[in-house]
C-alpha cells in the first residue's frame, strides 16, 4: 500500500471522522435476549466473528468491491445499491446500513469528495437507497483509496464499531476490546483476501444475527438503533 | 436487479417435472393443470378446511427417495384469481450427497390477483457430502399472497463428522413482475457442521416468507405466535413493504415442525380467519 493510500485510510478510518457510525450496534444489542444470559468477552467475539464471515464477507464486502469498480458510474453504483438493500432480511439492519450511508456521504458531500453530492441527490429522490457499504465503494475510490485499502477499511470500521458498541453496552471494557481486536481483524483479512467476481451477488448465512436484531428491535430500552 | 420477471432459462429448455395449475370454481379451488413426472408424486387434492372450502391442499412426495446428487429439477405452481392452495409435503427430502455435485431444485410459482399460495415442504435433510442449490422465483399480482418456507436439517447417520458440501438457497419476490426482494442464503457445509458455527449448535435453521401489501403483516406477532419450545425465532418486515420473514434455529426436526406449524397457523388464520384442520402426515 502506497503511503498516501495509508494515510488516507488512517484518516477516514479515525474516530474523528464523522461517519456516523456510532449509532449502530448490528444486532449486538439484541445478543442477550437471544442467549437468555448477558454476553461475555467470548461471546462478543464470536457474534462479530460471524457477521464477518457470514454476512459482512459475503454480502457488503462484494456490494462495496462492485461500487469501487463502477468507479464513476451512478448507475452501475445505484444498482448494485437497490441490490444490496433488497437482499438483506433485516428491516433494523437495513434501515441502520442506509442511515450510515446517508450520514457519510452527507460528510464527503460537504467536503466536496467528487460524486458525494450527486449521489445524495439520487437517495433524496429515492432513485438509490445509499447503503454504507455502496457508498464506502463510491466515496472511498474517488478518494483515493484502491479496492483492497477501502474493503480492509470497512473491515476494519466493522470490527471497531462492534467492539465499541459492545464497550458501551458494557460487555467488554476498553482493554478487552483491545484483546479481541487482533482475532477478529485477522478474520476480515483472511475474508478480504477472497476474490470478488464481477457479476458476483451479495448473499451470507446470518439466521442469528437477524433472529438478534429481531430481538433488539423489541427492546424496551434501547441504545443503538439496531 | 429490477427487472421485469422471466422464468429461468431451465424452464425453456425443458418441461417441469411437476407442472401444477390450481383455479377457483365457485366456491372450491380445482387442480385445472397436472403434468406430474418422476422424480414427484402428488396426492389428489384435499379440501381439509371444511369452513373454508376455497383452500385446497396438495401433497407433494418424492418416489426417488430424495434428492440426488447432479440432479437439477424444476416445479411450477400458478394459483388463479381467488383460488387458494397449500402445498406441502408428507416427509424430510433427504439431500445425497455421495458424488460431490450439486442437486439443483427450482421452484416457479405465480398467484394471480386474490391469490392464495402457502408452500411449505419440511426441511432438506443434508447428509454427508449433500450439496444443495435451490431457487425459488415467486411472481405475486396485484393483492396476491403467499407463504414460502424452506428449512435445512444436518444429519449424520455415521456420527462421524461429515459435512455437506454447501446449502444455497435463493428466493427472489416480483410484485407484478418488479423484483421487490430476495433471500439469499449460502454456506459451506464444513461451516454448518462446527459446533461454533453459524446454526450454534443446531441441527436445523429455516425460513417463512410471507408476502402480503404493504403494512399488513405484523411481524412482532408473527414472531411470537411462532415460538416454540427448542427454537429460535426472530421475524422482521421484508423491503418494499412487500411483507415479513422469519427466521428459525431449532434444536431438532420436532422442535422445527411445531414452530413452522404455529407460523403457517398465524398465516392461515389472519387470512381465513380460523385456524387450519391439522395437515396429517
Amino acid at each position: 500500500m502506497e503511503f498516501g493510500t495509508l494515510l488516507a485510510a488512517l484518516r477516514f478510518g479515525d474516530t474523528t471522522f464523522p461517519g456516523g457510525g456510532f449509532a449502530f450496534s448490528q444486532g449486538l444489542e439484541g445478543l442477550a435476549a437471544v442467549r437468555d444470559a448477558r454476553p461475555d468477552a467470548q461471546a462478543v467475539a464470536d457474534f462479530l466473528d460471524e457477521q464477518i464471515r457470514h454476512r459482512w464477507a459475503p454480502a457488503e464486502r462484494v456490494t462495496l468491491a462492485r461500487c469501487h469498480r463502477a468507479g464513476d458510474d451512478l448507475d452501475a453504483v445505484a444498482a448494485l445499491d437497490r441490490d444490496l438493500d433488497l437482499s438483506t432480511f433485516s428491516e433494523s439492519l437495513r434501515a441502520g446500513t442506509r442511515r450510515n450511508g446517508a450520514a457519510l456521504l452527507a460528510t464527503h458531500a460537504r467536503l466536496g469528495t467528487p460524486g458525494a453530492g450527486a449521489y445524495r441527490g439520487r437517495i433524496l429522490s429515492g432513485e438509490a437507497p445509499g447503503t454504507l457499504a455502496a457508498v464506502q465503494g463510491l466515496l472511498w475510490r474517488a478518494s483515493g483509496l484502491d479496492e483492497a485499502a477501502a474493503t480492509a477499511l470497512a473491515g476494519y470500521q466493522l470490527v471497531a464499531g462492534g467492539l465499541a458498541a459492545a464497550t458501551r453496552l458494557g460487555l467488554v471494557g476498553a482493554l478487552g476490546a483491545q484483546a479481541l481486536m487482533p482475532r477478529l481483524l485477522d478474520t476480515v483479512a483472511r475474508c478480504a483476501a477472497e476474490p470478488v467476481a464481477d457479476d458476483q451477488d451479495p448473499t451470507g448465512f446470518s439466521p442469528f444475527a437477524e433472529i438478534a436484531a429481531a430481538r433488539q428491535v423489541r427492546l424496551p430500552l434501547r441504545l443503538f438503533s439496531n | 436487479m429490477n427487472a421485469p420477471f422471466a422464468p429461468p432459462a431451465t424452464t425453456r429448455r425443458k418441461r417441469p417435472e411437476l407442472d401444477i395449475a390450481v383455479e377457483r370454481r365457485g366456491p372450491a379451488s380445482r387442480l385445472v393443470g397436472r403434468f406430474v413426472t418422476y422424480p414427484f408424486h402428488l396426492t389428489r387434492l384435499f379440501a381439509l378446511d371444511a369452513e373454508r372450502p376455497e383452500v385446497a391442499t396438495l401433497y407433494v412426495q418424492s418416489s426417488s427417495g430424495g434428492l440426488y446428487a447432479g440432479e437439477d429439477l424444476t416445479m411450477r405452481v400458478r394459483v388463479g384469481a381467488g383460488a387458494a392452495l397449500h402445498l406441502t409435503t408428507q416427509a424430510s427430502t433427504i439431500v445425497q450427497g455421495d458424488r460431490g455435485r450439486p442437486a439443483r431444485i427450482r421452484l416457479e410459482i405465480e398467484v394471480e390477483n386474490g391469490g392464495f399460495l402457502a408452500y411449505t415442504p419440511d426441511p432438506q435433510i443434508l447428509f454427508p457430502g449433500a450439496a444443495v442449490d435451490s431457487r425459488v422465483a415467486v411472481n405475486l399480482i396485484d393483492d396476491a399472497e403467499a407463504l414460502i418456507a424452506d428449512a435445512l436439517l444436518l444429519h449424520d447417520p455415521k456420527g462421524a463428522g461429515g459435512a455437506p458440501l454447501f446449502y444455497r438457497n435463493r428466493v427472489d419476490m416480483r410484485r407484478d413482475g418488479l423484483l421487490v426482494a430476495s433471500d439469499r442464503q449460502s454456506v459451506d457445509g464444513t461451516d454448518l457442521a462446527r459446533s461454533d458455527g453459524p446454526l450454534h449448535g443446531r441441527r436445523v435453521a429455516g425460513s417463512a416468507l410471507w408476502l402480503r401489501r404493504s403494512g399488513t403483516a405484523d411481524a412482532a406477532a408473527w414472531e411470537d405466535a411462532s415460538g416454540a419450545p427448542g427454537c429460535l425465532a426472530g421475524a422482521s418486515l421484508l423491503p418494499e413493504g412487500c411483507g415479513a420473514g422469519l427466521r428459525l434455529l431449532a434444536t431438532d426436526g420436532a422442535a422445527y415442525q411445531r414452530a413452522m406449524e404455529s407460523a403457517f397457523t398465524h398465516v392461515f388464520a389472519t387470512r381465513f380467519g380460523i385456524a387450519p384442520a391439522p395437515r396429517r402426515k
